[in-house]
Formats: C-alpha cells, structure tokens, sequence
C-alpha cells in the first residue's frame, strides 16, 4: 500500500501510524495536489491500496486499515468523526499561517481539549482501557506547532499523550515522516482544492434548535503562561546599554558572520511597475532586508532594472523613441517610485551596462570553451519591409489550432483559445509594425546544452530546495520531470549584448540569459570587490544568497541561471534560499501591464496615503503560502482605521500622551508586580511568534503578532486605569507611573519592530519617544523584552500617527481606478454583443452543433473535439445572456 | 436540506423508525438515540451505524463497504460545510470520479449514492442549466437517482432540461 501525501500533514502521520498498528505494509510518499498519481476526488493524504484504489478520506482508511482489528463500533466512529470535523479545522484556523483566523477558534478550541480531558480522566484512552485507531487520530492532531504547550489544567491529555508518544510503531513512524516540529497545519492549505478545512463551520448552525444549553466558557490555553516563561520575561527586562552598529562605507562579506546578499527580481524596463510587482519583489526584498539588518546580519541589497530586449523595442515604437531613452525614462520611473515606497537598495543599477556586457560576455566564453554551447538553425519570420527577423510578440496570423481560427492571434499565444503558438505555424502572418507579410527565414542560433549541466543541477538543487518557498519547489521539480532540453540564448535582435563570436556579431543575447546575470553587473558598479560576494574564495566568509521574486520568475533563478553559474564552473554563489510569491489580484480581477488595469506606483502616490500605510497593508496581504490574495480598496481602509490607528497608533498616542501630561514627559521608575510579568511573558511570546515569521518570510504573521502586541498593551491600560489611580494615594501614583513607563516602553519595542514594515513611521514614533532603536539589533536567538526606556528618560512631542481614511475617499480610488478598467471592458463587450443578435447565435449554434455531431460520427479524437465544444458552450453562454438583456 | 431531513430520509428508505429519535447537542451536533442509555453524535457516525447495519443483512464487499463510508465524510466535510466558491470544487469532483462509474460504489445503489444526492441537493438547485451541462457526469448520475422514488421522497426535483437550446436532455446525452 501506499500512503500519497503532501509535506508536513498531520494527517498523513495518522494513516502512517494505523498502518503500523495494523501491521500493513506502506510506502510513503511526499506529492503535491497536482500528482497524476492521486485520482478524483483529489484530497492528501490518500491512502492507494494495491489494486489501485484509493481512499481519499482518512477516517475511512483508518477503519479499513483496521478491519478484523478493531471493532468499527458508535464510540470509536464518533471520535473519528470529531477529530476531522470539529478538532482539525479549529486547530487548522488557530494554528495555521496566512489565513484570517475565526474568532470562535480560541473558544471551540479550549472546550474541545477540554472535553479530551474530561473523557481522559475516566479511561486510560479515549475509547476504553486500550488504544485504539481514534486514539492516534487524535494525538496525531495534537502534534503539530506545539498546540499543547504552555497549556494547563490537561494533565490527563499529556499523561496520555506521552504514553502514545513512546509507542514503538509512533516513534517508527515519526522517523519516516521526519521530526514532528515539521508537521504543520498550514500544510493543509494545499492539500485539497477547498484549501483544507477552513470551511467548517466551527460552530455550526442549524436551522431547528430543540435543545440548547449555553456551554461554559472555559479558561483560555493561550492566556495561560508556564512559570518558566514568566522568569525568563523577568530576567530579561533590564536595560541593555545601546551598542550602535558601526556601518561600513562599502558592504563586503564578514569573516565568520552571516552574510546576506538579497536581490529582488529585476523589473523590466518597459512598464510602470503595479502594486502587485512591488510587494512580490523589491517591497518583500526590502522588508526582509531592514530586517536582516537589524538583527546584525551582515546584509547587502541590489537590484536594478532589465532594460534588454524585444519589449523594449516595441515601446520605443510605440513612443517614438530610442531604445536608450524608453530605458532612461522609465529607469527614472521606476527609481522614484522605489524611492517614494521607501524602499533602501544599497545599489539600484540597471542592465545595460558596460559591466553587464563584459560579464554576460565572460561568461559566455567561459560556457563556450567548456564545450557547453551547439549551434542550431532555427526557422524566424523576417519582415523584409522592416528588414528584421520578427520576434513572437512582433506577429499576429489567424490562430492554426483547428477550430479556433482566431484572427488576431499572437505569435506566442492565442488570445481566443489560449493555446501557445509557434509564431511559424500561424496562418496568413502579418508584421505587427507594418502589416506586411513576413516571410520564413533560416537563421542559426546558440543554444546552452541544458542536458549536459543537469545531473550537476540536481544535485545542487537537492542540496537547498529545502530552503526554498512550496511554489518555487513544485514549479522547479515540474521543469526537472520532464528533463531539460538544450535552449536557445541568441537572437536577431538589436537591442541587446552582441555575442562575441565570429559569425554571430549580428546577433545578442536572449534576455533570460543576460537578464539574471544583471545581478552581478549591478553588485560591480556598487563595488570594485564584487567578486567576494559571487566568487567568494574565503571559507569563513560564506554567502547566503536570498532572491526575491513572484513565482512566474522561478525557473529562471531555479533553473537557468544556477545552470549558467554551474557550467562556467567558477564557484560562483548560487542561490540559496529562492522566496516567490503567489499573484496580487486588483479587487477581483488581474493587474495588467498591457491593459493597464489596476493601481500602480505612480497611482498609489497620487492618492495621498502615506507610502508606509500602502507598506503595511501590501505586507498584511502579501500573496504568500501557496494563495494568491486580492488588492481591495475597502481592506486598505478597514485595516488603516482599525488595525493601525485605533489598536496601534491609539496605544502608542494614549501611552506617550499620558507620560507627557502627567509626568513631565519623563519615564518613572518601574516595578513589575505579576501582572505586568504577565503581560511581559505574552509579549514576548508575540515577539518570538514575529521574529519566526520573519526568518521564515511570512510577513502577514509577523504583522499579525505586532499588532498583537499593541493589543496586549491597549488591554493592559484599560486594567490598570492608571487615570484613576494617579487620584489615589501616593502608592497608588506611583504605580500609575510604573504602568505608564511599561507601556511607553512597549510602544518603543512596537516602534523596533515596526521600522522593517513601517520604516518612516518607526522614525516618528521613535522621534516622538526621543530615541533611535533602528540601530539596536534584534536578537533572534533572544526574543525578550527588555528596558528600553530608562527611569529619568525624557520622551519628546507625542502626536497623532495615523489619520483616518474616509469611506468617502475610498469610493472616489474605486471609481477611479476601476473607471477605466470598467470603460475598456465595456467597450470590447458590447463589441461582440452587437456583432451577434439572437437570431445569428441561435444559427451558430446550430451550425456548430452539427459540426460537433458530424465529428463523433467520424469517432475523432477527443482532443480535435473539445475546442468545438467549448465554442459551442461560448455560443450558448453569449446566447444565454442575450436573451437575459432582451427580457 | 438539514442534516435532519437528510437522515430521515435515509432511515425511511432503510424502513428505519427514526421517529423523535433525533436531536442536537448543545454545540449543534445531530444526535441520535439508539435505545434507552446509547446515543449517537455526529453526521457520519449515524450513517455509519445505519450502514453497519445494513451490512448484517446486505454482505457488501470489504472494500466497497469502507469505501462508501468515505462518502459520509466527504458529504459532511465538503459538500455540506461549503462556501460558495467550494460549492464548484465539490461538483468537478464528484464529476470526474463519475466519469466511468455509473453508481458511487461498485455496480449498485449504496448508502453513497443516497447521502450525496441528499447532501448535494441545495447545490444542484443552484446551478445553472450551462454549468449541470459541464458536470456532466454527476448530472446524469443525479438524475438517475432522483428518478428513484423511494430515494427522492419529498426531495425538491432538480431540472436537468436544456430543451430550449436544442433539444437536448443533458443528462441523457452522452
């Protein structure tokens, strides 16, 4: 039998672990949802038995695993059933990463351990005196993100959990599976095409209500703190003298630190950038920089424009310019708005470059005289009116796919039937520029003979894919199944890196080939030393190389550059961990460069929302953990309003307002009683969950424990109440004094690690506390709170940080920036509506329906006979809404 | 249709008496007595023990006897607990794994078959004439087993008639 199962799922542990009980033979293996080994209904994990069936839900292969074993009885059906329905989907909201979490999660959640703990308290197991199947589905649950630390009042759960742990055939299996600390929740996302179990309803409702008795609220298993935590939160808040990091003029690698080199993918030259480029790349690159920054890493940031190639050209047609100036105009472009986002490369170059073509051209040779580049004739459409070979984008014909027969197709992809084309095949070409016919040329290229660097690359990749995003793995091992083929890295172009072969003069590299080399040209303008970041000789000083990109860019940091770098053989870095994000949406439809849909840069600056409020709300929907996310014009306000100016900024304002207004603006001496030590240990807990997030790039849980740190603090003051106490009693006075320096102490922790996110906000918080702490580093090995704001310190002006952002406001962006997009969509629509009335669709399809009839007849294959049916499902769609518009 | 109607309706088609054996915990949850001192919680579990009981009698293949269980599941966790968008999800499916099958499990009616038709009723209301054309396969599966009278029962009927387009009956066209 196999066990198919996704990485890192809980559930995949438990069929593991039945099957051993059991005594049935399984292999495991580690798929992802698109496997064409799992059949329908796709779910992981998928248990296959050797006659090939499947079982797709788990609680049914448990009982069949365990058939003659165990009796498949009302108890044990019943825990089954509560464990997958009610306890994995309110461990998968609470647990998991990246996903709005329910507000009854926390609720369901203690009443459902508790109600483990009860049963537990009776029995040696959940069923009776021995273990049974529910048992381990059910510990299995527990496992993960360490749900049961910290908790109390379960001694019967971990008695029993610990009793499950020693089994022989768990600890067997836990060694197959890998270590249980890996196992998450967030693997479910993608184990289903309904993105796990966030569906259920964790408290269902119904429509008949014949008994219902309130339940008692049970004390919360995160609101309870070990007593470890609360030494450690005490021991650690005492002030740490500033050690300010000197800063070097020129970044070079650190003997025996961590040196980061950070890229983020370079924007092509051609457009202006849109919101969802920026969080996918240089926002996401630059978030993660300031941070690495901060927490002493010795960290270098480049990036730069990609300025060669065919796109470049249209647009200088298309403007009337050269192909210089479309890149120094647009060069501009795009470093204004990097600068207006706040983003701080410490080198923005650009690829056209005299560095660029002696190492694209270096490297060329060195792929050359390795024997690594073949020559192969490759048939072009020239346009002899324009006197240049036409590249796929410069084509239009009549789609050749049958069926189709789409007139302005392109020589890449029809627009119509989306299939890919083969600019040679297209039916009646046209030159996009001239219109003319162009005719069918031979022309000789260069292509790198992928094949040959392959089995060196795999085994490269082996060796890091560990680090690297789920999307960025699946979308690599897609590339490697099907084994890589030599490809082409010339072209007839103008507008490039001429290659420096005899014979070739007239020809320039292919950007993808020059593109990403761009890294290392931009690296040498910033410093003569370039090579000790990408040909490091010294061992101590290693390189960790983290490029970020959105995942339409993989292969070629995955794949193509890392095979360059491999082939020419000069120990050059290659990438170490490749961080891609998912796709921004714009409200519900998609950015479109071409169609100019959607906020861009320069957009976001005409509005007058400060550039840090567009970075936190970019980051707080950054398109990360296998989901693409929505741009919503409503979100931006709602979390402007509520998240930062009535929970963080409205803590931040009331803790310095009241410093400054009652104590002369000066920080008293503080004495934690052990409510504040509470407080202290569960902001370090949120400080711990952020500096998590953080290493492992996953800004929206970062965001979410920042803002659950101000929260903690907003709660502590409507507690303590320090207003009233300051009427009281000298004791009582100075203890309103201890609560307001803890709290203008907290708001200088929220002001640290705010600044990654928030840079200039950071800056106006700390200007307003009177001190700098973007220069005090973060310690990842150590997050605690400790004494930032010393008795005697006196704060500066407190003043509002944020302002509120009108309903009224967001109507007039939404009516503007979906105007035209409403406009254009409009137009093209009624396009083809008034082309066809009722009565020519009805004939159409009718046509086309015995077309249809008349190739079953003739038993064509399916794929000839698809195409034809999905134009006739497009007729009587259209048909379908004609009629709708007549009524 | 509630989870109440639903197992109703199966326990009649079984000849079951459920009558005023049904209610909910007090975290919602259908419940269903058995006798005097033994209850049942939980969607699947119930139909769990109707199918084992059904097996006493019936001798289903090992194999398809847990497979239909899994339909239970399915039905409670994807079919019923659906947000809009799943609703599609549940449709493509059910739809490819019927595409060479004419009943859920093996070559006659089960359990299966009853609990998803009834689970997925409200969704097949929903659809619209184009979309049950494109999940074929469940529609001409749906069909014929809301043509079973002792399934339907009072179950409402779900059009499958495409007729003023062409004259074509999805779910009979193949």
């Amino acid at each position: 039998m196999i066990i198919y199962t996704n990485a890192s799922n809980p559930l995949a542990l438990k069929l593991l672990i039945v099957a051993k009980l059991a005594k049935k033979n399984v292999e495991l293996k580690i798929v992802n949802l698109n496997d064409t080994a799992i059949g329908e209904p796709r779910h992981l994990p998928c248990l296959e038995l050797d006659d090939g069936t499947q079982f797709f839900m788990t609680d049914a292969a448990v009982k069949f695993l365990m058939h003659g074993i165990e009796e498949d009885d009302n108890t044990r059906s019943q825990w089954l059933e509560w464990s997958t329905t009610r306890l994995a989907p309110a461990l998968a909201q609470k647990m998991s990463v990246g996903h709005r979490v329910d507000q009854n999660a926390n609720v369901a959640l203690n009443s459902l351990v508790k109600l483990l703990d009860d049963t537990l308290k009776t029995s040696s197991f959940i069923t009776g005196s021995k273990i049974s199947s529910a048992d381990i589905a059910i510990w299995c649950l527990l496992t993960p993100n360490a749900t049961l630390e910290g908790s109390h009042n379960i001694e019967n759960v971990l008695r029993w959990y610990k009793v499950i742990e020693n089994l022989p055939e768990v600890k067997e299996s836990i060694e197959i599976v890998g270590p249980i600390k890996n196992l998450n929740f967030s693997s479910l996302l993608q184990c289903n095409r309904f993105g796990g179990l966030h569906h259920v309803e964790l408290i269902p409702h119904i429509a008949e209500l014949e008994t219902k008795v309130l339940a008692e609220t049970p004390s919360l298993i995160s609101e309870t703190i070990l007593p470890a935590e609360l030494e450690l939160a005490k021991a650690s808040f005492v002030y740490e003298s500033v050690k300010l990091k000197e800063e070097a003029r020129t970044i070079l690698p650190k003997a025996n630190e961590r040196n980061i080199l950070i890229t983020s993918a370079l924007p092509y030259v051609n457009n202006v950038p849109h919101l969802g480029n920026i969080i996918g790349c240089v926002l996401s690159a630059d978030i993660f920089a300031r941070y690495s920054r901060m927490s002493g890493y010795n960290t270098l940031f480049v990036c730069g424009t990609d300025e060669y190639g065919t796109a470049t050209e249209t647009k200088a047609l298309s403007e009337n310019l050269t192909c210089k100036q479309i890149c120094d105009k647009y060069f501009e472009i795009h470093n204004s708005i990097y600068r207006w986002f706040g983003i701080g490369f410490d080198y923005f170059g650009r690829t056209t470059t005299k560095e660029q073509t002696e190492i694209v051209q270096g490297l060329f040779l060195d792929l050359y005289n390795q024997g690594l580049i073949e020559t192969q004739a490759v048939e072009q459409l020239l346009c002899q009116k324009c006197d240049r070979f036409l590249a796929d984008r410069f084509v239009e014909g009549t789609c050749p796919h049958i069926g189709c027969g789409y007139e302005d197709a392109r020589g890449d992809q029809c627009d119509k039937c989306g299939k890919l084309i083969n600019a040679i095949e297209l039916i009646r070409p046209r030159c996009k520029v001239c219109n003319t016919s162009p005719v069918v040329r031979q022309s000789d290229q260069l292509f790198l003979n992928l094949p040959k660097i392959e089995p060196k690359l795999r085994e490269w990749i082996e060796t890091v894919e560990n680090e690297w995003t789920n999307n960025a793995k699946t979308i690599t091992k897609s590339w490697l199944k099907e084994g890589l083929k030599t490809r082409c890295i010339t072209r007839d172009l103008k507008w490039g890196i001429p290659v420096p072969l005899k014979g070739y003069e007239s020809k320039v590299f292919y950007v993808w080939f020059d593109a990403p080399i761009g890294y290392i040209s931009i690296t040498s303008k910033y410093t003569k030393d370039w090579k000790e970041w990408w040909q490091p000789k010294d061992d101590s000083k290693k390189i960790e190389l983290l490029q970020f990109m959105a995942k339409d860019n993989v292969p070629f940091h995955s794949v193509m550059f890392p095979s360059t770098l491999i082939g020419v053989n000069k120990g050059h870095t290659l990438v170490s961990r490749i961080i891609s994000t998912e796709y921004l949406n714009y409200e519900s439809g998609k950015f479109s460069k071409s169609r100019g849909i959607g906020v861009f840069g320069n957009d976001a600056q005409n509005t007058g929302i400060e550039s840090d409020i567009w970075r936190f709300y970019l980051a707080s929907i950054r398109p990360e953990g296998g989901q693409d996310s929505c741009f919503s014009w409503d979100d931006l306000a709602a979390r402007n309003n509520s998240e930062l100016l009535n929970n963080l900024g409205n803590f931040v304002n009331r803790a310095l307002m009241f410093c400054e207004k009652n104590f002369k603006s000066t920080i008293s001496d503080i004495t934690l009683n052990s409510d504040d030590v509470n407080l202290l240990a569960l902001i370090n807990r949120e400080y711990k969950g952020y500096i998590l997030s953080m290493e492992k790039v996953r800004y929206r849980d970062a965001i979410r424990h920042l803002l659950g740190i101000s929260r903690h603090g907003n709660l502590y003051l409507q507690t303590e109440q320090p207003w009233v106490s300051l009427k009281g009693t000298d004791e009582q006075k100075s203890r309103a004094g201890s609560v307001i320096s803890l709290a203008c102490n907290i708001a200088c922790l929220i002001s640290k690690l705010l600044f990654p996110i928030m840079p200039s906000t950071s800056r106006k918080i700390q200007s307003q506390l009177n001190i700098d702490v973007t220069q005090i580093t973060f310690s990842p090995s150590k997050p605690q709170m400790s004494l930032l704001l010393k008795n005697g310190h006196i704060i500066g002006k407190p003043a509002p940080i944020f302002t509120k952002i009108e309903q009224s406001d967001i109507d007039k962006f939404k009516k503007k920036y979906a105007g035209e997009q409403n406009g254009n969509k409009g137009t093209k629509s009624a396009e083809t509506k008034a082309s066809k009335t009722v009565e020519e669709l009805e004939k159409a399809i009718e046509e086309q329906g015995n077309k249809i009839r008349g190739l079953k007849k003739n038993k064509v294959e399916k794929s000839v006979l698809q195409p034809e049916i999905n134009i006739l499902l497009a007729l009587k769609k259209d048909l379908e809404e004609k009629k709708k518009q007549a009524q | 249709m509630t989870v109440e109607t639903e197992i109703t309706r199966v326990a009649n088609y079984l000849k079951f008496p459920i009558k005023g054996k049904l209610s909910y915990t007090e975290d919602n949850i259908i419940q269903m007595n058995i006798n005097a001192n033994e209850k049942i919680i939980g969607f699947s579990s119930i139909l769990n023990y109707f199918h084992n009981e059904v097996q006493k009698k019936d001798n289903q293949h090992v194999q398809d006897f847990y497979q239909t269980k899994q339909f239970f599941d399915f039905a409670n966790l994807f079919i019923r607990s659906t947000s809009k968008r799943d609703k599609y999800a549940a449709c493509l499916e059910l739809n490819s794994y019927l595409e060479s099958r004419s009943y859920l499990i093996g070559q006659r009616i089960s359990l299966a078959d009853l609990v998803v038709f009834y689970s997925l009723n409200d969704i097949m209301l929903q659809l619209s004439p184009l979309e049950k054309e494109s999940y074929l396969n469940l529609s001409r599966w749906y069909s014929y087993i809301q043509s079973i009278e002792t399934i339907r029962q009072n179950t409402k009927e779900v059009n499958f008639s495409t007729i003023h387009l062409l004259g074509w009956n999805t779910a009979a066209h193949v």
